[in-house]
């Protein structure tokens, strides 16, 4: 009873009152955030804590500082990984590029779409909270990465980067609700939208929209199509697998670890409106001139 | 002050040292959360140390310097874990007064129940509050990603209770 005297006495109301009048702003700033013009607004705030956690668990070491097992042996597979990681780089390469060829060949006199580059990334921290599932690389605008590019592994699709501080970058994975990937079978051509699933399911996602009636071929590889100018065309994103009466897509991404991302460039297609074709100017001759084009190959 | 001044080496901190120590633990914990355990691909079961704080400093009287060092917390964790702004303080806030629901019985109970019944509903409440708020804010939401956290968290904290008492009620009665 002392005790609750003396609370009463004290005034103890306040700190409550401070809390539910805390608690109330809290929510109506989680709901404004729901705007994208006001949730943008934190987005510099972000990257510099996103920047600031980069930096410091880059330098924390990623596994214990001792070893159970022979060291010589543990330094040559992390050897062999390192360079697995590069021979993957090419083979996506290679599986781009044929599945490309196949297409060319059929289509003669498309404009030729050329593999991106890219800078290699540690991931160095992941954010499973609620929000979204993401990703923190420690390469940022230093390195010439920007909102847009995309992430892969060693195999296949990772997600795109969302947001980019100094030396670090955020990316969105493609297993989380909110991402969506223009996806193609590679054998069958079947087209949709490969999206998260909203269970967090992170080794299946869901096929969303199918403009074909076609089905896919169960266990072929799905590639990136380049529809709506965000992912280039030919990465590999996974495999088809039925289940029940939906299609849905194993990550190929699942199938290896992701300490190490590789971050291209997003060759964005500019549209005619950003990028209008040269007027003709008729006095100047017969012969119209493109400007930019190598010389020969302006007027085919 | 010196109500809060008992003997033992814990003891002897005031309110506001031992608001500061807690207040780095949780941060201490979060960061290892942020690097290590990132890195080990636990981070689903690591704890989520802000509610410790939100328990502990709720189970004794209620303050305004814990409320505000709850709020910067949560700001923290919010920016860390790309949550919208204020996400983590709601659920640390909630968790703080639901916890001090519990403190008025548990002072004149002798078995302790009363006090494990409060510290299980904070985290309970945590867990519920911290998914109704993603819900609302993103039409759907994953209880898996906080499930592991809190429920580490919850199983822990007997261990590091102590840490997260601000001040030293005597059971009356």
């Amino acid at each position: 009873m002392v005790a609750f005297r003396e609370e009463t006495r004290s005034g103890r109301q306040g700190p409550r009152t401070v809390a539910g009048i805390a608690i109330l702003v809290c929510a109506g700033a989680v709901l404004a955030q729901t705007a994208p013009q006001l949730q943008a607004a934190s987005t510099p705030i972000r990257a510099g804590m996103d920047d600031v956690i980069v930096q410091t668990a880059s330098a924390t070491p990623r596994s214990l500082p001792f070893s159970f097992g022979n060291s010589n042996l543990q330094a040559e597979v992390d050897a062999l990984r390192a360079e697995n990681r590069r021979l993957a780089i090419w083979r996506d390469a290679a599986t781009s590029m044929s599945e490309r060829m196949a297409r060319y060949e059929e289509l003669l006199g498309l404009v030729s779409e050329p593999i991106p580059d890219g800078v290699s990334a540690r991931v160095v921290t992941e954010a499973n909270a609620s929000t979204g599932v993401t990703r923190l690389a420690n390469a940022g605008r230093r390195n010439g990465v920007q909102v847009g590019d995309i992430a892969i592994n060693t195999e296949g699709v990772v997600g795109r980067v969302i947001r980019v501080g100094e030396r670090s970058s955020r990316i969105l994975l493609v297993t989380d609700f909110n991402s969506r990937v223009p996806i193609m079978g590679e054998l069958s051509g079947v087209r949709g939208i490969l999206a998260g699933q909203k269970d967090g399911n992170r080794r299946v996602g869901a096929i969303l929209d199918r403009p074909e009636t076609d089905p896919f071929i169960e266990g072929e590889t799905l590639i990136t199509t380049g529809e709506g100018n965000a992912y280039p065309r030919g990465l590999r994103v996974g495999r088809a697998v039925q289940l029940n009466d939906q299609w849905g897509v194993v990550f190929a991404m699942s199938s290896a670890p992701m300490d190490f991302v590789r971050i291209l460039p997003a060759k964005v297609i500019p549209t005619p409106e950003d990028e209008p074709a040269i007027e003709i100017d008729a006095e100047q001759g017969d012969e119209p001139s493109v400007e930019g084009a190598p010389e020969g190959q302006a007027n085919p | 002050m010196s109500r809060y001044r008992q003997s033992g080496s814990w003891q002897s901190f005031g309110p506001s040292i031992r608001l500061m120590i807690g207040s780095l633990l949780v941060i201490m914990v979060g960061y290892l959360g942020l690097t290590l355990a990132s890195a080990m691909q636990i981070l689903s079961l690591w704890p989520l140390a802000g509610f410790w704080a939100a328990v502990g400093w709720g189970s004794g009287r209620l303050g305004t310097r814990p409320v505000v060092a709850l709020i910067v917390l949560g700001l923290v964790h919010d920016l860390t874990s790309d949550a919208p702004l204020g996400y983590w303080a709601i659920s640390y806030l909630s968790v703080y007064l639901v916890s001090n629901l519990f403190r008025k019985r548990a002072l004149t109970d002798h078995s302790g129940l009363i006090r494990l019944t409060g510290d299980f509903a904070g985290f309970v409440a945590g867990f519920f509050i911290a998914r109704t708020v993603m819900s609302l804010y993103l039409g759907t939401s994953d209880p898996l990603n906080i499930l592991g956290g809190v429920l580490t968290a919850g199983l822990v904290y007997p261990l590091i209770r102590g840490v997260f008492q601000l001040t030293d009620d005597k059971r009356v009665g």
